[in-house]
């Protein structure tokens, strides 16, 4: 009998990305769920006289309604993170499965899928997006359909060059080998193997899509207006850059560009911790 | 422990895959028929590329041969209905060359095991896997798995043990070892060669033990098949290939690994030549060009597996066979003529 | 080679029918009937129902997707209701000045990764690993500041606070005059027709948008170039090449051509990533292209005039993948001699 002492006990290692990123993506969460309690006036309501810079009364100053930006600002990600939020999570359980099958699936199946992928992801994703709202209408049901649509084929990629890769491991066929079906091996084996470059993929489109939705509201083609969105923020100021009214396109971009970068961080960290597993195992 | 009773057969196996961008086949397996008696040993030898590992995927049902059939227990693999597929499934396992990548690293190793009883449903209870699964590891010498055990917390031989475990735990009839050591230390290989002795021993189980060690062969194996570029060469009890030997690619295949005294390489062919292509095959002999004694017949037909007059010692030269034929009538004609 | 590029080219024709249906499916989902829609609210019901007729809307969509296909044969995308004029000759008058504005921004990307990835990747001293980090943060920052609000930024620092740049409309000051239409493409017209005026007063019009479309979308690829000369650096052959004391010049030879397929694949990508960058770029600045056009499109429900940007955009990303996949067999010895696809 020998006992099985294990040969390396499970150290924290260093990840500030993750750490950071996680941080970050926790205040933005809770200044998204106290917005009530931050913000200093009512973010849809005329609150002052418009185009006010920054000042004690205005923080962030008023755009050019007289809405006041800092509290605007902060019910934002409420809109934009749920947005992007359910979007990411519908494109990947749109782009896993679909990805899971073409990569297992034998031959023709496979081919068929991923050709078919390639021909969506010919359509360039923003104009695609502006052209889909454009002609649905920027509700936000729509906008979170849109998103996974436009979303859901990169899953699908990730997900087939995944499987394609695991199924070339032993324990793919010692699963195959145990009993398993093919929706076993995918759900059982291949899906739990692949979910760190998932979760740091969904990361990554998170951020995307709220530079996306603020893209196509920008345009008017997304969030409906005086709705406190930070790309509604952005194109309503805009006109004020040429004449040096800063203040309504500087703070909602800022904002937006942190909460990106929060998620940025978060996929990266995923990535480092995944590889240092990796290197332990 | 070895009988007459035949667990698993295969016959005329062939496996070609087809070559990307092109009409051309890799004649990965040609017309391989191997049997199978309960509680023996079968070694299938050969180089890397020879198909050995094809043979093995064929016969546990991860690869669909091209033609041929694998029949198990009286049923042919492709003509089993729901109940004796599963049956198949418990009663042929494997154990994988890899030992760390043959276990999921996402799971505990303890749900590995547990998985073929989970999966046919051969448990009364997740209780029961899980008590089974570590009767399964206790079995192989491994105490002290937990529940959180990870492959990464365990050790080559170790992970191999619990490789052995899973193919253990439905008690199966015939498992397929495909290089089953080759990934491991030295000490970790006697271990390892040790626990399956005793399985086999315990268990009258079947193995069909894919390898290149020819040392690790001839401690375990009664009975060996030697394969080149996709064919059986020679296949015999394991004493008489060590012994007679007779094709001279199983003699270059011993002198290649076997015994570190030069004086003994005299005996033994050398390698040369080059190898054909699995793609574009000679038409006759495929050791023809690296063979010493072939001649211009060898290339012409490829040489069938024919019994030596030896008993269950099949060889595929046409030379040696006339040669040991010739030995055999010689020796019958000094007897009768003193 | 040219089995693959057969192939490829084989499966071009369904891509492309798969592309002119989805297009046409756009079109399906558009709210309210499209005979209304020309004909106006005040139309009666009859006139729309036989304008219905006659637009053979009624047929089954397998019916109406054929003769959607047959239009497009014939290079009939169908009239924009803003302009009045065919989509595609819109869209041919404004294609020259979208494709200048992403070919220029992509030639100043590509070399600018070149340089610095290049740089980076050899750099192994202090001044590399400073370097390392100013990439990260400048990587990170790129990746997270919307396009359109960097371009407004920029209009905001270099116009309205230091009055450096020209107004930051339309491709060139009208008082210089008009050039003569050649290709299109002013800059190209201008320099051919020799007409310099115009063509500094275009040049002053293009730094900014250019600038806006550089700073965003450099950092992928340079990041790109980056980690795959890191790659090549630190691979075998390149130990051995340095051991056998070849000099640097070749060195950086051999790493630079074993990692140019995954570098030639991101920069084709992103080609057709800077078309849709180029949309809000083109709206910020009045650039008069197929990007603003498309914008004014969804702003006027001008269906017909979307549908043929979303089709021709999702053409030239097609072509741009064809391209890539022939430069790739062309570079890589492996994909050539194998006759595979990526």
């Amino acid at each position: 009998m020998t006992t099985v002492a294990p040969t390396s006990t499970p150290t924290r290692r260093r990840n500030p990305q993750l750490l950071i990123g996680l941080t970050a993506v926790a205040v933005i969460l809770l200044v998204a769920l106290l917005a009530p309690l931050l913000a200093t006036h009512d973010p849809v309501r005329v609150s002052g006289a418009v185009l006010q810079p920054p000042s004690g009364e205005h923080w962030l100053g008023t755009d050019r309604s007289g809405l006041d930006i800092f509290s605007r600002v902060v019910y934002a990600p409420r809109v934009d993170l749920l947005l992007a939020g359910v979007g990411t999570l519908l494109a990947a359980l749109l782009g896993v499965p679909l990805g899971a099958l073409a990569g297992y699936a034998p031959g023709i199946v496979g081919e068929a899928i991923s050709r078919t992928l390639d021909v969506v992801q010919a359509f360039p994703f923003f104009i695609l997006a502006m052209c889909l709202l454009g002609i649905v209408g920027g509700s936000l049901p729509n906008i979170i359909a849109v998103l996974a649509i436009v979303n859901a084929p990169i899953y699908a990629r990730l997900m087939h060059s995944q499987t394609r890769t695991l199924r070339g491991r032993m324990f793919i066929d010692a699963a195959r080998v145990s009993g398993c079906r093919p929706r076993q091996v995918i759900l059982g084996h291949i899906v739990p193997n692949s979910l760190s470059p998932i979760l740091a993929q969904m990361s990554v489109t998170l951020g995307m899509s709220i530079i996306l939705v603020a893209g196509v509201s920008f345009v008017g083609a997304g969030v409906e207006p005086p709705t406190a969105e930070w790309g509604v923020m952005i194109g309503d100021g805009s006109g004020g850059m040429f004449t040096g009214q800063w203040w309504p396109v500087v703070f909602p971009g800022i904002a937006l560009a942190l909460t990106v970068v929060a998620f940025a961080l978060v996929s990266n960290g995923i990535t480092v911790a995944n590889q240092q597993r990796s290197r332990r195992a | 422990m070895t009988n007459d009773e035949t667990v698993l057969e295969c016959a005329e196996l062939v496996r070609h895959f087809p070559v990307k961008g092109s009409d051309k086949v890799v004649q990965a397996v040609n017309d391989v028929s191997l049997t199978f008696g309960a509680g023996e040993t079968v070694a299938l030898v050969g180089e890397s590329g020879s198909g050995k590992t094809t043979v093995g995927r064929m016969i546990l049902g991860l690869l669909a041969p091209t033609s041929g059939r694998i029949v198990y227990q009286g049923t042919a693999l492709d003509e089993m209905d729901r109940r004796q597929r599963r049956d198949f499934r418990a009663g042929v396992q494997a154990v994988f060359q890899d030992p760390y990548d043959s276990l999921d690293p996402r799971r505990p190793v303890l749900a590995s095991v547990r998985e073929p009883l989970r999966r046919l449903e051969l448990e009364e209870s997740a209780r029961d896997g899980t008590r089974r699964a570590m009767a399964a590891l206790e079995a192989v010498g491994l105490a002290g798995i937990t529940p959180k055990t990870r492959p990464h917390d365990l050790s080559g031989s170790a992970c191999q043990r619990v490789g052995i475990a899973r193919a253990l735990v439905t008690r199966p009839r015939f498992i397929v070892l495909d290089e089953p050591t080759s990934a491991l230390s030295p000490i970790a290989r006697a271990e390892v060669m040790r626990s399956l002795h005793d399985v086999q021993q315990s268990t009258g189980v079947s193995y069909l033990f894919i390898t290149h060690d020819l040392a690790v062969v001839e401690s375990l194996a009664h009975r060996v098949a030697v394969m080149y570029l996709g064919r059986v060469v020679e296949a015999a009890a394991a004493g008489d290939v060590f012994g007679r030997r007779l094709h001279p690619y199983t003699e270059a295949l011993l002198g290649s690994v076997l015994f570190p005294d030069p004086d003994r390489l005299d005996g033994f062919g050398v390698l040369r030549g080059e190898i054909p292509s699995p793609i574009d095959l000679p038409p006759g002999c495929a050791f023809a060009s690296r063979c010493a004694i072939a001649g211009d017949d060898c290339r012409t037909a490829v040489p069938p597996l024919i019994d030596d007059a030896v008993a269950g010692h099949h060889v595929a030269c046409i030379r040696q066979l006339s040669r040991s034929r010739d030995r055999q009538l010689a020796s019958t004609l000094r007897k009768e003529t003193p | 080679m040219s089995r693959l590029i057969g192939r490829r080219l084989a499966l071009l024709v369904p891509q492309l029918l798969l592309i002119c249906f989805v297009s046409f499916l756009l079109i399906q989902l558009t709210p309210g009937s499209q005979a209304r829609a020309q004909l106006g609210s005040s139309a009666s019901d009859e006139a729309v129902a036989a304008l219905e007729d006659e637009l053979g809307l009624n047929d089954p969509w397998p019916a109406q997707f054929v003769r959607y296909l047959g239009g497009l044969l014939r290079g009939d995308l169908g009239t924009s209701w803003t302009t009045g004029q065919p989509v595609l000759d819109d869209i041919a008058r404004r294609a020259p000045a979208t494709l200048e504005l992403i070919t220029v921004s992509f030639a100043v990307i590509i070399v600018l990764a070149l340089l610095l990835g290049l740089a980076g990747g050899f750099a192994r001293n202090l001044l590399g690993r400073i370097g390392d980090k100013i990439s990260y943060v400048y990587s990170l920052m790129a990746g997270a500041v919307p396009d359109f609000w960097f371009a407004m930024i920029m209009v905001f620092v270099f116009y309205y606070t230091f009055p450096i740049a020209v107004a930051p409309v339309g491709q060139y000051d009208e008082a210089f005059g008009t050039p003569a239409v050649i290709t299109g493409s002013v800059l190209i017209d201008t320099i051919v027709t020799g007409d310099v005026p115009v063509l500094v007063s275009h040049l002053d019009h293009l730094i900014l948008p250019v600038l806006a479309l550089v700073f965003i979308n450099t950092a992928p690829i340079l990041r790109m170039v980056r980690s795959s000369v890191g790659e090549a650096l630190t691979s075998g052959y390149i130990t051995l090449a340095r051991a056998n004391g070849l000099p640097q010049r070749r060195i950086v030879g051999y790493a630079l051509r074993s990692a140019l397929p995954p570098i030639v694949t991101l920069a084709g990508v992103w080609y057709t990533m800077l078309i849709a960058g180029a949309v809000l770029t083109e709206t910020i600045f009045s650039w008069g292209g197929v990007g603003q056009y498309a914008v004014q499109a969804v702003q006027s429900a001008d269906w017909a005039a979307l549908q043929g940007v979303v089709l021709l955009a999702a053409l030239l990303s097609l072509l741009v993948y064809l391209a890539i996949d022939l430069v790739h067999a062309w570079i890589d010895p492996r994909v050539r001699a194998s006759g595979g696809t990526r």
